[in-house]
């Protein structure tokens, strides 16, 4: 009920028709008081020259009351009787209105000899009257002789102070006229003023309450055409123009977060989509390498086996191991084409791959594991094919041109949490070797480019092996879904490599 | 936004202060304009002031009476003067009785009737004062002025320092308005007092002219026909200061400064430059302030007692070019405190 009252109370209607009515209401003052300022002034003006129609009628009542004594006087008629009686009157009542009191102004103490003498002026002429019944003409005549001279008297005294009332009413009209021109030019500036002031704040309320309607038609229209990125901030108006906008800003939020998370779930999609096409790539295309390189791996191993027994029938000790361990080897790679395989299988593949390098080149070749106790192999999941290309590269690159004094070692260990870099616990895999080493420039060029031979440029691809650093590093990329799982370091040409590979913990133990 | 309404509220507020101080203006100017009575001071009594002669003594006489009247508490005031015309001391006496005034000062004109009129007034209960000419024989109450003997002493003195070897024709202007009897009780006393201090050798021919202030310009014709006229005389006596302003403006015009000797009488602007520049031996004059609170003392005195002395004396004495500038220092005096008062 309350929230309803502020809501009509400070609705755009309601604070419209506040402004106008402030608005008019304030120039209606103003023109009310210019208005009551001249109507005032006229008024007094007016008013000035009333003083003196008072003395004047007071003189002509004044000659009415002598002419009707000086006729009863005369003719003693009675109508002359009743008309002195009448202006008598008359003239007690417009005396009783002027000045009694022994003032120090002087037109107030002429009106107070006024008055007295006209007192005594009707008590001399009532004096006549009375001696004119009594017919006692010595007397009425003496009397009317008086009343005369009062007559005059009194007649000179309002001529002096009509004039000297005309003179200080004329200067008192001056001075209002003076006044009023001065109120009219005032009352216009004013009424100018408030109006233009009105008119100011007028305009610039109603722009206040209808402005932002400007701004939110302006953003509507940039969201019709498909830009979402407008602002449009939260209103604390408790008005139409106040609810309108925060509707839009929290209709704009929704579709905002709505459209982010419709981008994120299909970014996450395609992502996912990539990784799959780009394992099934990286594998088909070691599938591929691979296949070129083994012509017919089946039935390469099957006749290694047949070779083996054919040996051990024959009595052929080492010629039965070392075809055993070449069948071990090839069926290796064929059966771990396709997915991943225990630490402990890899580790045996790349034992099966120096013995039988060993046999070929007399065993020159100087292979070592340094095994960490605390880590089983055969528990620990990674990609298949990784660390037999590593120690091939090691071997055919590293200590190629000086197998008696070359050396290769295999070492697994445990980096635990806190000296991890990335702050999670692995295993650890390092190939070194004490062969060629590698130049910075090589360095660089297989972790950017993750170049298959950038020891050798001229290598040939289709090595025995068949199966690049690219690919490695690919395909640990994409079994753990993370980076910087391979490095590869050498302190300079002749300095030896050391290629490592970390296994993350978390994923490593199924 | 905000500075813009602030702005606006500041033009409306210099306007509503202009607005504000138009009304107060205009209100200011109708309350100048209206004359209402319980605004001004009121008084206890009326007194009149009557004197149809207008010169600057008067004038003088007027001003200091109601400055007493002011302060015991009446109003003076000057009948017929600015009347569309004139009238005669008797007529203002007898609007003085008609306005029921409380009490009436008379400066005599010389007209017979004034007697009557004051006699009317006393009976009408309206007590009257004279100044400086007396009617004794009217109803007045009192009479305040100089006496006639005093004043013969005095310029017989004046006129025994101003004697010449052998003769002297000394002219005594006197106004009409002056009674004989007073003008040779004057007489008299002067030449008593000549006669008793004059030294051998000089000797002294007084003559009277009668110059009528009533009449307007007179004086300077008058006194013109004594100076140029076959006996101009040495010494020339003036009674008020209409004769002595015309006698100075003559000895200048007609280059009679130090031929013809003026006693002067009052002393106005124009007589007292000629005192500096010793024009005339001497004037005589009045303290006319003390001549108004006499009148206004003897007014109230005798509202209030019913009776009151029938002879008030205010001192004559003369000023010279010797003594002219201590007078205006104790009229400058006199002034500043009545300005303080």
């Amino acid at each position: 009920m309350k929230k309803n009252r502020i809501r009509i109370l400070s609705s755009v209607q309601t604070r419209i028709t506040a402004v106008v009515a402030a608005v008019l209401l304030v120039v209606l003052a103003a023109n009310i008081f210019a208005f009551r300022q001249s109507s005032e002034t006229v008024k007094q003006i007016n008013e000035v020259f009333a003083s003196n129609a008072v003395i004047m009628s007071l003189a002509d009542t004044l000659t009415e009351a002598q002419g009707s004594m000086y006729d009863y006087l005369s003719t003693k008629s009675s109508p002359s009787l009743e008309n002195f009686y009448r202006y008598e009157q008359e003239l007690r009542e417009m005396t009783d209105d002027l000045n009694g009191r022994n003032v120090g102004n002087e037109l107030l103490m002429l009106e107070k000899n006024i008055r007295v003498m006209t007192q005594s002026y009707l008590s001399v002429s009532e004096d006549a009257i009375q001696a004119r019944r009594g017919r006692n003409v010595e007397e009425y005549k003496a009397d009317f002789a008086r009343a005369a001279t009062l007559f005059d008297y009194i007649n000179n005294y309002i001529y002096t102070l009509n004039s000297r009332r005309f003179s200080r009413n004329t200067e008192n009209y001056l001075s209002l006229l003076r006044g009023m021109r001065v109120v009219e030019r005032m009352s216009l500036l004013m009424i100018v003023v408030v109006s233009v002031v009105a008119l100011v704040l007028c305009v610039v309320s109603v722009r206040a309450m209808i402005g932002p309607l400007g701004a939110l038609s302006a953003a509507a229209e940039s969201v019709a055409g498909g830009d979402f990125s407008v602002d449009v901030r939260a209103s604390e108006r408790q008005d139409e123009v106040g609810v309108v906008t925060n509707a839009f800003h929290k209709m704009l939020d929704s579709i905002r977060t709505y459209i982010e998370s419709q981008r994120e779930s299909l970014e996450k999609e395609a992502q996912m989509k990539e990784n799959e096409l780009s394992m099934e790539a990286h594998l088909k295309e070691a599938q591929l390498k691979f296949l070129q390189a083994q012509i017919n791996p089946h039935f390469l191993f099957n006749s290694l086996n047949a070779g083996s027994q054919l040996a051990m029938m024959e009595g052929a000790e080492r010629t039965e191991l070392f075809l055993s361990r070449m069948a071990q080897f090839f069926r290796y790679n064929v059966k771990k084409t396709g997915g991943d395989a225990a630490l402990s299988e890899e580790i045996a593949s790349v034992d099966n791959y120096v013995y039988i390098l060993n046999v070929r080149f007399a065993g020159d070749i100087h292979y070592e594991k340094q095994i960490d106790s605390s880590i089983d192999p055969s528990v620990i999941r990674m990609p298949s094919m990784i660390l037999q290309p590593i120690v091939e590269n090691a071997i055919q690159h590293g200590i190629h041109d000086d197998h008696e004094n070359g050396r290769v070692t295999l070492a697994v260990d445990y980096v635990p949490e806190n000296e991890n870099e990335s702050g999670a616990s692995c295993v650890r895999i390092t190939v070194s070797d004490n062969g060629a080493g590698m130049t910075r420039r090589q360095l660089e060029a297989i972790m950017a480019h993750r170049g298959a031979d950038a020891r050798d440029p001229q290598a040939d691809e289709q090595d025995s092996t068949g199966i690049a650093m690219e690919n490695v590093i690919s395909r640990l990329e994409l079994y753990y879904g993370r980076e910087n799982l391979f490095s590869i370091w050498s302190d300079g040409p002749g300095m030896g490599t050391e290629v490592t590979v970390l296994l993350p913990a978390d994923t490593t133990v199924t | 936004m905000r500075k813009l309404i602030y702005l606006m509220t500041v033009i409306l507020g210099i306007s509503g202060v202009l607005v504000i101080g138009l009304y107060v203006r205009t209100q200011r100017q109708v309350r100048e304009l209206d004359i209402s009575p319980d605004s001004i001071r009121t008084y206890g009594r009326h007194y009149l002031f009557v004197s149809s002669d207008e010169s600057q003594m008067l004038q003088d006489i007027y001003e200091k009476t109601a400055s007493a009247c002011e302060e015991s508490g009446a109003y003076l005031e000057w009948c017929g003067r600015g009347a569309p015309r004139h009238y005669s001391a008797a007529e203002c006496v007898d609007i003085s009785i008609a306005m029921k005034a409380d009490g009436i000062i008379v400066y005599p004109d010389g007209s017979g009737d004034l007697s009557d009129a004051i006699t009317r007034a006393s009976e009408a209960g309206v007590p009257v004062i004279t100044i400086l000419r007396d009617l004794p024989d009217s109803g007045r109450v009192s009479y305040a002025g100089v006496s006639n003997y005093q004043m013969g002493d005095l310029y017989g003195g004046q006129l025994l320092s101003l004697l010449r070897n052998g003769k002297n024709v000394v002219c005594l202007l006197t106004d009409a308005g002056d009674s004989e009897n007073e003008t040779q009780l004057l007489y008299t006393q002067m030449v008593q007092a000549v006669l008793n201090g004059a030294p051998s050798g000089r000797t002294m021919e007084l003559r009277t002219e009668s110059v009528d202030s009533r009449t307007d310009f007179d004086a300077e014709e008058v006194i013109r026909d004594i100076l140029l006229g076959r006996e101009r005389p040495d010494i020339l006596i003036c009674l008020n200061s209409v004769q002595t302003e015309c006698a100075i403006q003559a000895l200048i015009e007609y280059n009679l400064v130090g031929k013809v000797q003026v006693i002067g009488y009052y002393v106005t602007d124009q007589i007292l430059q000629a005192l500096r520049q010793d024009l005339i031996p001497v004037t005589m004059t009045i303290d006319t302030g003390a001549l108004g609170d006499v009148c206004v003392q003897a007014l109230d005195e005798y509202l209030e007692l019913g009776r009151v002395s029938s002879y008030y004396n205010i001192t004559l004495f003369g000023v010279t070019p010797m003594t002219v500038e201590r007078y205006e220092r104790e009229r400058g005096t006199d002034a500043g405190q009545e300005a303080d008062g």
